[in-house]
């Protein structure tokens, strides 16, 4: 694993989405960066920003109502701001592949699996002037054999991702395969180009757990025999624990804790970052002392001033009340964190803080 | 054990599956065949199973939402399966569901204090003045503010509508709550709320839960009981603790093994499960595993394995005990 080249840098990234109602500060200053090898997992609850922040590198936020206030994404080096709609489509096919959370609804229900993985093989591979758009386009000789070629490349990436007896079942229609199925599709598809970044977004959420665990065996199998880097998307901490060496938490449009996974599983440090751990069940919980984060998510219209966690946060300071919010600061180990606590260097024991200040009823 | 509030006896399921020209029974999809469980007042029993086992059917069979094919369901003593018209109105009073997605569970064109309100005024129980007391102690019972009593569910976050569906099952002073996968649609943080609410809820109303969910965290967290199921039939039934400490049945491992624990230094180690649940013909008559099962003998695919008792209050259905 290099570390030269990042594969993905997002710096200061702003996005605002214009609604109805006001301005939504989306994101608010995301800083991220993904080398070749790493698999990243983005965790935060609902609303936090996790899925605009994927979706800003293949360039896919809506717009209108999104729009980029500030920053920048850069892909292999490459800025994706400045790039011409038609230089976008070329990145998305070749060197971007996305897996999303609902298979249900990512694939046609009106086509077979055939046709579309024959259709994405050929964007995917540069061809995509074969597809069967055209009424007479599937007559020319030259085509059939690229469709043939399409075919049998899908084939080979539906074995590869443990679809049972592809050469039959590629007739199949989407609503005739179990969700567990349709998501190895999903991500047949998106390797198809070889491609360097896999972005998924919630990939297993939609799952049962004994299929989750056989998509995410997959995946990382797949990391290593494509050479992927991988930004998976989630809010399940232990998919994160078990599949990703890197993770970024997320919240409410800014990254407040960043690090390798074991360090910050280890040794969380941002009061958000150790409510989130404390809040899921595990099988040594102990009935009637699962911490709650209290509160709810602010509202990204009137977003509270400074830290945006400081009205949820047990540890909250007068500096955390007001702007600007705090910077990153870096931790040893290569943890960064942004939170106040840490801003003169030193580590403050929060675990037993939080053991003392954590659930008051009862 | 103490005395059984629910406790439902050889209840099936079965939803005939229509073919062939004159549109005649074919066979039938077994959702839940042959289920026997037992819930003592003031505890909780979890079901779980994946997609398909038949968790929500059975659920909405307890609750006659669903008609059962045969079997009884003896509610504090009385079969439910047995009763109709006012008789059955009554007993559901006294039994209510929560139910998974609290963004459709809820009338969007209905306040909250209407929300609330409407099983109090179906069942006549309070008007006026005191309905509105009632109303007020419920939201205070459930976590929320009489400033959201006249607010419309969508200006809410899904945790606040899921307190909002559990004001209005508590309403009528239910004994028996069933909860179809209450906390997976919500954030952790928001699940972890929501799960203290129901344990606390529990203490102080002495509420017997069904807890329906696929979270075997979160079954381990709030339940005594637990049933795992798999296509229509509880496979191994135990405490919560020993079903964790001491699984049994191949299924039950298999399961547990599949859950991701957000602790890096524990290996993961899932895939001794290999393929899908999938619904079986209607004629099949082994256990019902036995194609996923990676310890399957010629026994299995023959003889369906009934339910034995391996340890105090410990069953499983299956041939290798």
């Amino acid at each position: 694993m290099s570390a030269a080249e990042p594969v993905v840098e997002i710096r200061n990234l702003e996005v605002d989405f214009r609604t109805f109602d006001g301005v939504s500060k989306v994101l608010v200053g995301v800083n991220l960066e993904l080398r070749r090898g790493d698999i990243l997992g983005l965790v935060g609850e609902t609303g936090c920003g996790k899925s605009v922040t994927a979706l800003s590198v293949p360039r896919l936020i809506p717009m209108p109502p999104g729009q980029f206030v500030g920053g920048d994404v850069r892909f292999l080096g490459e800025s994706v701001l400045e790039k011409s709609p038609a230089e976008m489509r070329e990145l998305r096919a070749r060197h971007i592949g996305m897996v999303f959370q609902d298979p249900n609804t990512n694939l046609n229900p009106v086509f077979t699996i055939e046709q579309q993985m024959v259709d994405a093989c050929l964007c995917r591979l540069g061809h995509a002037g074969a597809v069967t758009t055209g009424p007479f386009k599937s007559w020319r000789s030259s085509d059939r054999e690229l469709r043939r070629q399409a075919r049998e490349t899908a084939v080979a990436l539906l074995q590869r991702v443990g679809f049972p007896d592809p050469e039959r079942r590629i007739a199949s229609y989407p609503h005739e395969l179990s969700g567990g199925m349709r998501q190895r599709v999903l991500i047949a598809m998106s390797l198809a180009g070889h491609p360097d970044l896999l972005i998924a977004d919630e990939p297993t959420t939609a799952l049962d757990v004994s299929t989750q665990a056989q998509i995410l065996g997959l995946i990382r199998e797949l990391v290593q025999e494509f050479h992927l880097t991988v930004l998976l998307i989630t809010h399940n901490l232990g998919v994160v624990a078990q599949v990703c060496n890197r993770v970024a938490v997320m919240y409410s449009g800014r990254v407040v804790e960043s690090g390798s996974v074991r360090r910050v599983f280890k040794a969380p440090s941002h009061p958000y970052t150790i409510g989130l751990l404390r809040a899921v069940p595990t099988m040594e919980t102990v009935r009637g002392t699962l911490e709650e984060i209290p509160g709810t998510i602010p509202n990204l219209l009137t977003p509270p001033a400074g830290c945006r966690f400081h009205p949820r946060c047990p540890h909250v300071m007068d500096d955390c009340r007001v702007d600007p919010p705090p910077p990153m600061f870096p931790l040893e180990g290569g943890t960064e964190v942004a939170c106040h606590l840490y801003a003169h260097g030193a580590r403050p024991n929060l675990l037993v803080a939080a053991e003392h200040g954590g659930r008051h009823d009862g | 054990m103490a005395e059984a509030l629910l406790e439902i006896r050889h209840v099936c399921k079965y939803f005939p599956i229509r073919g062939g020209l004159l549109k005649q029974n074919v066979g039938a999809v077994r959702a839940v065949d042959d289920v026997s469980l037992a819930i003592p007042a003031g505890t909780s029993y979890g079901l779980v199973g994946e997609s398909g086992s038949g968790k929500t059917t059975l659920g909405k069979v307890v609750l006659r939402l669903s008609e059962p094919t045969s079997g009884e369901i003896l509610f504090d003593g009385q079969d439910l399966a047995a009763l109709d018209g006012r008789a059955l109105q009554e007993q559901r009073a006294r039994m209510q569901m929560i139910f998974q997605n609290p963004y459709s569970s809820l009338d969007p064109r209905k306040t909250v204090k209407s929300i609330v309100a409407e099983p109090l005024v179906i069942y006549g129980r309070a008007r006026g003045k005191e309905l509105d007391d009632r109303v007020r102690s419920l939201i205070a019972t459930v976590g929320l503010r009489s400033e959201h009593l006249y607010r419309f569910p969508h200006e809410f976050s899904g945790g606040q509508r899921q307190r909002i569906g559990i004001a209005r099952a508590l309403a009528l002073e239910p004994k028996l709550l069933i909860l179809d996968e209450p906390t997976s649609a919500l954030d952790v943080s928001v699940q972890s709320q929501i799960l203290n609410l129901l344990l606390d809820l529990q203490q102080r109303l002495g509420l017997t839960y069904l807890f329906i969910s696929h979270d075997l965290g979160v079954i381990r967290y709030i339940c005594d009981h637990v049933g795992v199921m798999y296509l229509g039939r509880i496979v191994e039934q135990a405490p919560v603790e020993d079903i964790f400490s001491r699984p049994q049945h191949p299924y039950t491992q298999a399961l547990l093994s599949a859950i991701p624990e957000p602790d890096p230094e524990r290996a993961f180690q899932p895939g001794e499960i290999k393929g899908e649940i999938r619904a079986l013909p209607s004629d099949y008559a082994g256990c019902r595993f036995a194609p996923r099962c990676p310890f399957v003998m010629d026994r299995c695919r023959e003889v369906d394995p009934p339910l034995k008792e391996t340890a105090p209050e410990h069953t499983v259905a299956c041939h290798l005990f």
